[in-house]
């Protein structure tokens, strides 16, 4: 091996160190924050909801459903994606978006209210299928044939 | 009445297991019957507990990091509940029947075997199951059908009524045994879509209607009971081995009916020393894909079910000479889309394509006696063929709607939760294990129960196809 391809070697082991061990250590719960505040943020929210969601979704340890290299995938797609640059399997982080994102929007009643943009967003609890059953705001309780 | 024993042994407390006690206590009410079930009666409302307590490790135990196996297969799964009511608990309750032609895929298509039972001798007891499970479902169907379903269709979603209106009766509102309306001891489905543990007791589990039957004065349940292996002699099985607590114990039985699954029941016959060719061999599956729509300006709403429609547009036909049918599912749990405007503006389809027995995906003795070692190596390439032109069929059936863009997922689903094959039924020792009563070629006393028995498997859900099996066997074996 040259020395110049022995240094490169190096250099790229430590920022890839230095990227995992920031993603690792960054919070996991201020990612899915920010998440949610960029997707709805054209929804009318009661202000202070998100952070009860965040809040409420931690000490139910909601994100449990993803393993570490799990959220280590979200978290890097989330911060490292733009308009010029995305990491592979894209399809598969907007589907974990879409399923954080989600969680929150059937935690309020802005799908029950039939996505009506002109009324203020309300929290209503911790979207669970066991504590509220029979929630699913898309079937048909909500719109009948 | 055997003097020293049972009338009756059953092995398990599933589907195979207790709709075949059921039919078999109707021709035989006074009969005395040992039911031994390896797991314990962990009931719906202790499951339900459970989750609201936070301990989800106990109440899936269906799911599929399994003790019971060994999978040296990292990346097929084989998942199924071994308590009382098996896979009851756990199912999602989606009940097609077969397609006539599923039984008769050498006659029609040239491909592997004919069933030894027709769809025209299965049809009165698929009445008779979609009648004790009450199942929903729709008047017109792609199969025959002699009696109405029990109760009305699941609603539609107002992307399925685009669906139907192009397709007709290729596309219907899914049979299900999740309730459209309260009945017996189930509330209505009311699309809640965690139907591994309905929290709202809809779908039909052999706890919330079937339970009866084996509480009745001449049947003795044992729980924690598991079974090893059967005496087998001559052309009889004798003795039912099984251990309970760290003692071992055998009982005798006139009949003996294994319902233990496709896995455990080639198990118990090896490790009896059964020496048919072909038992533990052909185990499969259904492989699924799942695809998802993102549409352009159409929200996808309404749907009274988890999964509100079939689709049979890729499921019959001359293709089947080649490549594998599929069965089309609906999804509508409630997903989104996180994109402002267009929430719901996406559909989640499943496609379920039926796979061709292979010999060398078998079920084996391993060096632990109480463990079945589950070799299963890969499907077969009749599935690979047709799973090559999904993007293509996705276009062919699917584009008068207005989609955006089309995900289909890059793996197959490491499970379709169903256990198929591994003694398959035909018309002689020379070509299967078991004949069209489910009873043993060489043991004569012997019922082997459940999806093990197919010899094909269709893409469409197993259960109602061997729930009515269990019903077949039983009527007809005694009187
Ligand atoms: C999550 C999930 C979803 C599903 N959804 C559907 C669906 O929508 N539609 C469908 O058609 N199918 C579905 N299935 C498949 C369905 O559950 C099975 O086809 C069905 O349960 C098979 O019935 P069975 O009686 O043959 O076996 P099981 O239900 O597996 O019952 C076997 C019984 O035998 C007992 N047993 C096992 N070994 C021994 C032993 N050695 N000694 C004593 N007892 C023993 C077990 O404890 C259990 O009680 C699903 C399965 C799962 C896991
Ligand atoms: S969809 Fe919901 S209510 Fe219906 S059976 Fe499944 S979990 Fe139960």
């Amino acid at each position: 091996m040259t020395r110049r391809k022995f240094v490169i070697l190096i250099l790229s082991l430590l920022v890839f160190t230095l990227v995992s061990g920031w993603f690792i250590f960054s919070d996991f719960n201020k990612a899915v924050k920010n998440m949610v505040l960029k997707d709805t943020g054209k929804l009318k929210l009661k202000p202070g909801i998100i952070d009860r969601f965040v809040e409420e979704a931690k000490k139910d340890n909601k994100w449990g459903q993803f393993n570490t290299n799990m959220k280590l995938f979200i978290m890097a797609h989330y911060y490292l994606d733009s308009k010029v640059f995305s990491l592979p399997y894209r399809s598969k982080y907007l589907q974990k978006r879409n399923l954080i994102v989600g969680n929150f929007l059937l935690s309020t009643d802005f799908f029950q209210k039939k996505m009506d943009l002109n009324r203020e967003i309300e929290y209503i609890a911790l979207n669970h299928p066991y504590k509220n059953p029979c929630s699913n705001p898309f079937s048909s309780i909500f719109y009948p044939a | 009445m055997n003097d020293d024993g049972y009338d009756l042994i059953l092995v398990g407390t599933g589907f195979a297991s207790i709709f075949f006690l059921k039919k078999y206590l109707e021709k035989k009410p006074k009969a005395k019957v040992l039911v031994l079930e390896r797991g314990r009666l962990y009931s719906h409302a202790n499951r339900l507990q459970d989750v609201i307590d936070k301990k989800d490790t106990a109440s899936q135990t269906w799911r599929s990091k399994r003790s019971e196996i060994i999978n040296p297969n990292s990346e097929k799964d084989w998942v199924f509940e071994p308590n009382f009511g098996g896979g009851s608990n756990c199912w999602t309750g989606c009940t097609p029947r077969f397609l006539e032609s599923d039984f008769k895929l050498k006659t029609n298509y040239g491909i592997a075997v004919d069933w030894p039972v027709s769809y025209e001798e299965l049809e009165p007891y698929y009445c008779m199951a979609e009648e004790i499970m009450a199942i929903s479902g729709p008047a017109d169907t792609p199969f025959k059908k002699s009696k109405k379903y029990p109760l009305p269709p699941h609603e539609l979603s107002n992307l399925d009524i685009l669906l139907k209106k192009k397709y007709g009766d290729l596309y219907i509102s899914q049979p299900s045994a999740r309730a459209s309306s309260a009945i017996g001891n189930r509330a209505k489905c009311c699309s809640s879509s965690v139907c591994q543990l309905c929290p709202v007791n809809s779908k039909f589990t052999i706890e919330n209607t079937l339970k009866y039957i084996v509480e009745k004065e001449q049947i003795t349940i044992q729980y924690e009971a598991q079974v090893t292996h059967l005496e087998l002699k001559g052309d009889l099985a004798g003795a039912v081995h099984y251990n309970s607590g760290n003692k071992s114990f055998k009982a005798r039985g006139e009949v003996v009916a294994l319902g233990a699954n496709a896995i455990f029941n080639a198990h118990i016959l090896l490790g009896s020393g059964d020496s048919n060719p072909f038992t533990g061999k052909g185990l499969t599956e259904q492989v699924g894909k799942y695809v998802w729509l993102y549409f352009d300006g159409l929200d996808n709403l309404g749907g009274s079910s988890v999964i509100t429609a079939n689709g049979y547009m890729m499921y019959d036909g001359d293709h089947r000479k080649e490549r594998a049918a599929c069965l089309i599912e609906n999804h509508n749990r409630p997903f989104i889309r996180s994109e402002f405007g267009k929430w719901r503006q996406l559909a989640k389809l499943k496609f379920v394509y039926e796979d061709l027995p292979q010999d060398t995906n078998a079920v084996t003795l391993s060096e632990d006696k109480n463990k079945p070692l589950v070799d299963y190596h890969h499907h077969s390439p009749y599935v690979e063929k047709a799973i090559a032109r999904l993007e293509k069929d996705v276009e062919k059936y699917f584009s008068f709607l207005p989609i955006e863009r089309v995900e289909i997922d890059d793996r197959v689903q490491r499970s379709e939760a169903h256990i198929l094959g591994t003694t398959r039924m035909s018309h002689d020792a020379t070509t299967g294990v078991i004949d069209k009563h489910l009873i043993h070629h060489q043991y004569r006393n012997l019922f082997v129960l459940g999806g093990g028995s197919f010899p094909t498997i269709s893409p469409a859900n197993p259960t109602l196809t061997l729930s009515a099996l269990s019903l077949l066997a039983a009527d007809q074996s005694f009187s």
